[in-house]
């Protein structure tokens, strides 16, 4: 089939189902059935941005989109539609003219880490930015070094990486191999040198399995290792985040560049930091990138601020599955430090498919929640008991602890019941469980 | 009275939460009275299997299995004495794997018959299980990248969901007091029946009674998940 008949079933096809709402996966699947070559066949911009990783990836993508824009570059981004190799799909053929040429100078592009080795066979990114690989969604993606085998094989030598240089695991696609830019968060008095998460993902060498020795950890196990027996470590960093001022809401880039951050946490500072290093490397200037993220506030924001029953809440949209994104809302609010009450849900694990897998509630740093501020804590939803379990090995006292299944009577407890702030901690799957009931 | 855990590989081998199983089981060991020891041993740890009451691996990644075997078979005759003198292992995830004769072209410990071969790409799903020596089925979640051939002392019989591979409906390795399944985890946790019986066992062991004694919530998160399941089938 011609490839202009292609891309005009492909731009129809998108049409209706934007109509209808329906996934924007399905034009691309149709297309690539009627031609599987059909990218051999198109004139594709010559800078593509791949961005992949357990966490940020999408905020890391949508800022990308936004700096390259705002610089007079016409971008065509997967924001908004699937990062799978059909979602993909369609938005590039969507942005083709009929001769097949796709008519934006530069393509970020939002991939599932599954769907690298897929998508890469179709047409290879100039540069690909890898976030992180964590614990994450284990149900689907089996384990963080399952997930770095397939990354690893859709890489190939001709692709710039950029890469988190503070994580041990995805810094190792740039082990020993040439055309790497390396990020990283320099030491800054966040920085800590003892790892007291329930797991440790850095005791050991990715590589070789030998004893990692770490300078410091920014959280989690992201921070500054080295291998003695193999080499693996933290590299010199091209881009450096080189102080972070939480309380201030203040990052600064490479010494010169202060940001003012809109959510104030080490984990949109890393995503800030990937999305001007890649920046820079297309050729957009320092300046002009710390202009668009100074104050830059998500599209696709991850919390909410409300009034409930008078009380100052917040909903920190957390995924299930993922214990360093829990991490990372338990971190806020105890960072906040202000007398609060935490409302954590967990109704349906995924909102994509069935299971009734909990294990992964024992990853999360439920032990944060010791801290004095929290001076109450509703555990909600259908696997509320799994909940309670874990709670029970925690130093929390078990007064300060109540645990409704049902949704409406936990929306009576918090309304009714709670003391200071309210942050309620939960997964898009469930957040609008709590937000309907307001 | 003492009861002292050896928390193997605790550090290689905790991929899902694993570490919720000796939470658990030192915590209703407590409940019946017994003062608790949990030794965490990794590679490059002496062992001396003898001083255990209870022996517990969990999972981790295929690379981790693999150099964990490594330091384990410098004990091969040391756990085979274990076992055959009714020592309690109790194995989640892939860490059984390495008790067999080999995965794919790799030998390994040799002290099962059974071979396990690496898949392409992972398996995973809920289970339901049931067992002879349980009266309720166990529930959990299977996250595996091997199938197991000729293995002749199964643990348990799928009722939903994968078993140790596509040819029969069989999972896992139960000989003697070793028990080993794919279900990944803290599958004592989410099992209170199953746990019930690894406290029993350890009561016999040292002669002590079991009490009986209610945990609601944990009967609560075990329902629950049943009942999902159930209605999934």
């Amino acid at each position: 089939m011609k490839k202009a008949i292609i891309i005009l079933i492909n731009k129809i096809i998108y049409k209706i189902g934007k109509l209808v709402r329906k996934g924007s996966s399905l034009p691309g699947r149709i297309s690539l059935k009627l031609d599987k070559d059909i990218f051999k066949k198109i004139i594709l911009p010559n800078k593509i941005i791949v961005v992949t990783g357990s966490n940020g990836k999408t905020s890391t993508t949508e800022m990308i989109c936004n700096i390259l824009e705002r610089n007079g570059l016409r971008v065509g981004c997967n924001k908004e539609g699937s990062n799978q190799t059909e979602g993909v799909t369609t938005m590039i053929l969507n942005a083709c003219n009929l001769k097949g040429i796709v008519q934006k100078d530069v393509l970020v592009i939002e991939s599932d880490e599954r769907y690298t080795r897929n998508t890469f066979k179709q047409f290879k990114p100039t540069y690909l930015v890898v976030t992180n690989l964590y614990r994450d969604q284990m149900t689907r993606n089996g384990h963080p070094e399952h997930i770095y085998n397939i990354i690893k094989d859709a890489i190939t030598d001709d692709i710039s990486l950029v890469l988190n240089a503070d994580d041990p695991l995805s810094s190792l696609f740039g082990y020993k191999r040439d055309n790497v830019i390396y990020y990283g968060m320099n030491r800054n008095s966040l920085s800590h040198t003892v790892n007291k998460s329930v797991y440790n993902d850095g005791k050991y060498c990715p590589n070789c399995k030998s004893l990692l020795q770490y300078c410091y950890y920014n959280y989690a196990h992201i921070g500054s290792y080295s291998c003695p027996k193999c080499g693996h470590k933290r590299e010199n960093v091209t881009y450096a985040i080189t102080d972070l001022r939480l309380s201030e809401g203040q990052v600064v880039f490479d010494n010169e560049y202060n940001i003012k951050m809109n959510m104030s946490s080490p984990y949109s500072a890393y995503n800030m930091l990937a999305a001007y290093s890649v920046c820079n490397l297309v050729g957009i200037e320092k300046k002009q990138i710390v202009a668009v993220l100074n104050n830059y506030v998500m599209q696709n924001d991850r919390v909410q601020s409300f009034d409930l029953n008078g009380h100052n809440a917040m909903l920190l949209t957390s995924k299930h599955e993922n214990s360093i994104s829990y991490n990372q809302s338990l971190e806020y609010v105890i960072r906040e430090n202000k007398d609060c009450t935490v409302v954590i849900i967990i109704d349906a694990v995924s909102r994509k498919y069935f299971t009734s897998e909990t294990s992964w509630i024992w990853d999360v740093d439920f032990e944060l929640l010791e801290a004095k501020n929290v001076k109450k804590i509703i555990l909600a939803g259908k696997y509320v008991y799994d909940l309670v379990q874990r709670f029970a090995y925690t130093n929390i006292s078990n007064e300060k602890i109540c645990a409704i299944q049902d949704l409406d009577k936990m929306m009576k407890e918090t309304k009714e019941k709670s003391v200071g702030n309210i942050y309620v901690v939960t997964c898009f799957s469930d957040r609008m469980k709590f937000l309907d009931r307001r | 009275m003492k009861v002292t855990i050896l928390h193997l590989y605790y550090d290689f081998m905790n991929l899902y939460g694993e570490y919720g199983n000796v939470k658990v089981l030192e915590k209703h060991l407590h409940d019946q009275g017994f003062a608790v020891k949990i030794d965490n041993k990794t590679v490059g740890d002496k062992l001396n299997f003898s001083q255990y009451d209870i022996i517990y691996i969990g999972c981790g990644t295929e690379k981790s299995l693999e150099y964990v075997s490594k330091h384990l078979a410098n004990y091969i005759d040391d756990i085979k004495d274990y076992i055959e003198k009714n020592g309690l292992i109790l194995c989640t995830g892939n860490s059984f794997e390495m008790f067999g004769k080999s995965i794919d072209d790799k030998e390994m410990l040799n002290i099962f018959e059974y071979t396990v071969k690496r898949l392409k790409d992972r398996k995973t799903s809920d289970i339901i299980y049931t067992s002879d020596i349980l009266t309720n089925k166990v529930v959990g979640f299977v996250n595996k990248m091997g199938e197991v051939e000729n293995n002749n002392y199964h643990l348990f019989e799928v009722k939903f969901g994968i078993g140790e591979n596509n040819e029969n409906k069989y999972e896992g390795v139960y000989y003697n007091n070793f028990f080993g399944t794919y279900v990944t985890g803290p599958i004592l946790a989410r099992n209170p029946e199953l746990l019930k019986l690894f406290v029993i066992k350890l009561c016999s062991k040292k002669d002590i009674i079991y009490k009986e004694i209610k945990y609601e919530n944990e009967e609560k998160a075990y329902n629950l998940v049943l009942t999902e399941l159930e209605n999934r089938k």
